[in-house]
């Protein structure tokens, strides 16, 4: 076959990996800098904006580095590493908005983007007969953030190691009890940042690690689950997590079919996780006061929302802080405004709704990101002590397939999976066929009866729904795994509305 | 490449941006209209975009990688590279992005390793495809040694899929396009967004909804067995739609013809897109006309346009006839109601016919998959029967016995799919084809004789379970009366067990009811965004479980 030589001597292609901003992947993942540095990514961004003659600019650098494994069948079904960057010039015109992006570190590349933002802002001034748009905050001087402990050496570490240290227990544990393994084991490293050509310098770097395991018997007939996550790999036991699973899937054996209904239910972290997903979405404060959530105070009308209304039990408080010991989340958000500490709910009362910056000053409310990385606070209750005094109920491991049927109400639906159990006389009775559910937070947030301690769930295999998607990424919200930490107790709820049977394992 | 689709990150950007759009919109009454916009100058998002690499350059890099990976010890290996420029030209703003990503695959022991980078640099790719034979060579150590994936079937026995690289082949192809949209002055991306908005404006109530993001792909195959592909791609992702408005009363239409595909700006180049969208718009006034009502819980018939019964079809057969799936390959990604067991079976109604290809009027278009193999139309379910699955090389060898004893010719059906080329190959489903009926049967005639039923007009969202064996339709369902709307239902969902449902698939429209939906798909972990169409008839269901629920 004929062989084609490599020009590298066209302008455009570096000659070598990253150019000089940072080293080749398998440098920086063995070193303790796997994502590009605050220095770096500010020169970087400096160096972009000085080639703009656009008066006021923005620019966005996402650099993430992922070191995932997939379990599938008690083996590795794929081991995949490598890492992402995003560079975007932002600029707005009028009405209008151009954004170029590039994933390129060379200049030529660089210059290209900069030189197609400047001639379609050009182009779009020309054709508006308007001038360049200078955003309202864009001349606030912003370049300190409250301190974060998002970045863990632990996981910088666990970048290289964690396949080989966790996998063969992993492995070990579910196949030394005669299961079948699936599960996933990944660690992410991220810097993002952003920089104005007038006074915003935000930079933020994080670590994230997950462990989910899977344990099913050869026959495929009961399965378990367990899952554990959090910013500092050091704080993760995967042997623990593979043992919860296999337990579980050793109880999950012989289910049998019980009637759905509305029922007592006892829901594990994990689960009520996956139910607040789509909570999140009520906080969006424009789409309230307009009419369209179940805080407004007319559904289709844009006349507020109840601020300062009971919408829950009184112990149902929520709230968000960059700074949050069990999870946490970048201090700033949209284009480096500060993301400050916010209680949504308290005591079940409505107390805050996310505006960003642009819906903020339109609406004259104080702007604040969207509580993805809601803390749910909760109470003293063990999950041992909520089976113990239930008389009949449904205990839930994990719910699946959670998606939104209506916003208005809060309305989800989905189903439970990898351990779902009958609960009678104060204890485990059988496990049971998996049920569809219907239910909204409007309705089990107010039917609370116990609350256990705020954990950070796992998600584990949870890719965004549409809804999802539509949603964060009108908010702010990225899509990348793995979703912002949520901090939520275990529940126990009454009249849970297990509405259909599935056939599902 | 098959199922092209924006990454999550490029949809990020394309959403934000039109969000940033609606909130300008709304928030400030001194607002500029872009369509004041004058065509001054000509130039076209193309002319700025002097970074492109050279498909000689990507094609050396992808021998490269794979010659270093033959090197480090891989029996077999594969990479795609690829660049890929991006357009979100909407009403306030204009997006676009360029970005070159690669992926290596590598085989040691039988077992993969994946890679993936960004930098078009020799040192970079070679790295690369390196740490892919490392991860494999390392995944054959920690799991043990064994084949390139005996995949236990849904009854726990083990498959032999006998592993064997696809064929050798070379070539290069392009999408068959009439106009670059990259080509366009964006101004004139602009105007369009604006002039389909002032027609929709016209009918009283309606506002337009008009965004297209559109896609051009340079990706590359190169196998150790000595293949070469390059392949020049077209996308478009449309979300144009009609939507008519009073209070909460929203009825939202999308036009038939521009949906999902791989296509040029040809698309929308049509003398008749203000008409359609007018008439889309009429059409929505005229529903929002009907009287909003509520209906008891339980199973009535069930009528759905082709668009649902296209989405529907996506999601409860398009990713269960994934033979990764059917296999039972990662019960936590998700497997499949219908494992091969079921071949020969009947798993719908006699009425059901889907096909599935990745050569037609798709989004998954293409000449060669992620494998390197040429696509094949394929039956998935004929008749109601449980015909065949979507595969890949991997896959495919555990259909042998199944397709010799039908006199068939084993074969992946070319579903090898990496959305982006540095994702990680995975099957995923074609571009799906519902047969419609010969007979004469518009929609108005699976809904004439109904007593008391659902009728479903718009657009629908679906969701199912890890096995798809059950799901849930919401959307905004009319309930018809001897034949007649009656009223619209509020606070409803429809709730189906999978099976049951297609076996009761009562009748089905004929070709003029023919609607094409598109979806998103994700799989793997962490998992991949995929773009899946289809075009399906109008088809009426025995029943379906309806469930309510309070405001």
């Amino acid at each position: 076959m004929k062989r084609i030589s490599i020009d590298l001597s066209r302008p455009g292609v570096p000659t070598t990996p990253g150019s000089s901003w940072f080293p080749a992947l398998h440098e920086r993942m063995a070193d303790t800098q796997p994502v590009i540095t605050r220095d770096q990514a500010m020169s970087l961004a400096k160096r972009v904006l000085g080639m703009s003659s656009a008066s006021s600019a923005w620019v966005h650098i996402t650099h993430i580095v992922h070191s995932t494994t997939r379990l599938a069948n008690d083996r590795i079904r794929d081991a995949n590493s490598g890492d992402t960057l995003r560079i975007d010039i932002v600029v707005e015109i009028g009405d209008a908005m151009v954004v170029v992006g590039t994933n390129q570190l060379d200049d030529v590349s660089l210059q290209s983007m900069v030189a197609r933002a400047d001639a379609i802002r050009v182009q779009l001034m020309g054709g508006l007969d308007a001038k360049e748009q200078i955003h309202p905050l864009f001349w606030d001087e912003q370049d300190t953030y409250p301190e974060t402990h998002l970045y863990q050496p632990s996981s910088v570490a666990a970048l290289h190691s964690a396949r080989t240290t966790a996998i063969p227990k992993i492995l070990d544990v579910v196949r030394g009890r005669g299961f079948r393994t699936s599960g996933f084991v990944g660690v992410m490293a991220r810097a993002d940042a952003v920089m104005t050509n007038k006074g915003i310098r935000a930079y933020s770097q994080e670590t994230d690690c997950e462990v989910t395991v899977t344990a099913r018997p050869p026959d495929g007939k009961s399965s378990g689950w367990s899952g554990a996550a959090a910013r500092d790999w050091s704080r993760i036991d995967p042997v623990a997590v593979a043992t919860n699973a296999v337990e579980i899937a050793e109880r999950g054996v012989h289910v049998q079919a019980v009637e759905p209904g509305r029922r007592t239910a006892i829901l594990s972290p994990a689960a009520v996780a996956q139910l607040l997903r789509f909570f999140v979405y009520q906080f969006a404060g424009d789409a309230s006061d307009g009419g369209a959530r179940g805080f407004s105070k007319v559904h289709g009308m844009r006349r507020g929302s109840k601020f300062q209304e009971r919408f829950f039990d009184p112990r149902v408080t929520i709230t968000t802080d960059p700074t949050d010991p069990d999870g946490g989340f970048r201090p700033w958000f949209a284009d480096g405004y500060v993301s400050a500490p916010t209680t949504w709910v308290d005591g079940g009362l409505l107390k805050y709704l996310a505006y960003d910056v642009r819906g903020a000053l339109s609406h004259k409310k104080p702007y604040a990101e969207m509580p993805f990385g809601m803390r749910l606070h909760g109470g003293d209750t063990t999950i041992e002590e909520m089976i113990a005094s239930c008389e009949d109920g449904i205990y839930v491991n994990r719910f699946s397939s959670v998606d939104s049927v209506d916003m208005l109400t809060g309305m989800i639906t989905g189903v439970t999976r990898d351990g779902c159990f009958l609960v009678r006389h104060g204890k485990i009775d059988r496990p049971v066929k998996n049920f569809r559910f219907l239910t909204s937070p409007f309705f089990f947030l107010n039917n609370i009866v116990a609350m256990g301690k705020p954990e950070r769930a796992a998600f584990g295999n949870t890719p965004w729904t549409d809804q999802e998607i539509f949603e964060s990424a009108l908010r702010g919200e990225d899509l990348e795994w793995p979703r912002r930490p949520m901090i939520v107790p275990p529940l126990m709820v009454r009249d849970f509305n297990f509405n259909a049977l599935i056939d599902a394992v | 490449m098959s199922s092209f689709r924006p990454t999550r990150r490029e949809f990020l950007a394309a959403t934000t941006l039109a969000a940033a759009g609606e909130l300008f919109r709304g928030s400030r009454a001194a607002a500029q209209p872009i369509h004041h916009i004058s065509a001054k100058t000509t130039q076209s998002v193309d002319a700025y975009l002097d970074t492109r690499v050279p498909d000689d350059t990507l094609r050396a890099l992808a021998l490269h990688a794979v010659d270093v990976a033959r090197q480090s010890g891989a029996s077999y290996a594969d990479v795609r590279i690829a660049e890929r420029q991006t357009l979100y030209p909407g009403f306030t703003s204009v997006g676009t992005r360029a970005a070159v990503t690669y992926g290596v695959r590598a085989l040691v022991d039988g077992v993969w390793g994946f890679s993936y980078g960004r930098s078009p640099a020799l040192d970079a790719v070679t790295q690369c495809a390196r740490d892919a034979v490392s991860l494999a060579r390392l995944s054959s150590q920690l799991s043990g040694a064994g084949t390139a994936g005996p995949l236990p079937g849904a009854a726990g026995t083990v498959v032999d899929p006998a592993w064997s690289p696809p064929p050798v082949v070379t070539g290069t192809w392009q999408t068959p396009i009439e106009i670059d949209p990259f080509t366009i002055p964006v101004q004139q991306h602009a105007e369009l967004a604006i002039a389909v908005e002032m027609m929709v404006k016209r009918v009283p109530g309606a506002s337009g909804s008009f965004r297209i993001d559109w896609f051009r792909e340079t990706r590359v195959f190169a196998a150790t067995t000595g293949s070469l592909l390059t392949q020049r791609l077209y996308r478009v992702v449309p979300d144009i739609t009609a939507a008519v408005r009073f209070g909460s009363n929203v009825i939202r239409l999308q036009i038939p013809e521009l949906h999902a595909r791989s296509a040029g700006y040809e698309l929308v180049a049509r003398a008749d897109l203000m008409t359609a969208m007018k008439a889309a718009a009429e059409r929505a006034a005229a529903l929002t006309r009907v009287p909003f009502g509520t209906i008891d819980v339980g199973r009535y018939p069930l009528v759905l346009c082709g668009d649902a019964m296209a989405t529907l079809m996506i999601v409860v057969l398009g990713q269960a006839c994934e033979l990764d799936r059917a296999l039972g390959t990662d019960v936590d990604i998700g497997t499949s109601y219908l494992p091969l067991d079921q071949l020969g079976g009947a798993v719908a109604s006699p009425l059901l016919t889907v096909r599935g290809n990745r050569s037609g009027d798709g989004i998954a278009t293409v000449q060669w998959d992620d494998d390197g193999v040429a696509p094949v139309e394929h039956t998935v379910v004929r008749d109601g029967v449980l015909n065949d699955y979507h595969s890949s090389v991997e896959t495919a060898p555990a259909l042998t016995d199944w397709y010799r004893r039908h006199k068939q010719t084993p074969r992946s059906n070319g579903c090898a799919v990496a959305n982006d080329a540095g994702d990680i190959v995975m099957v995923r489903p074609p571009n799906l084809t519902v047969v419609p009926s010969q007979g004469h049967t518009p929609i108005e005639t699976l809904y004439k004789d109904m007593r008391k039923g659902i009728l479903v007009l718009t657009e629908i969202g679906v969701s199912s379970d890890q096995q798809l064996t059950s799901g849930g339709i919401w959307g905004q369902p009319f309930e018809v009366q001897r034949g007649q709307l009656v009223r619209r239902l509020r606070r409803v969902q429809m709730q189906f067990n999978t099976t049951p449902l297609l076996k009761g698939l009562t009748a089905i429209g004929d070709a003029t009811t023919v609607r094409p939906a598109d979806v998103w798909t994700r799989k793997g972990m962490p998992w991949v965004d995929g773009r899946t169409s289809a075009s399906a008839p109008a088809a009426l269901f025995k029943e379906i479980n309806v469930v309510t629920f309070p405001v």
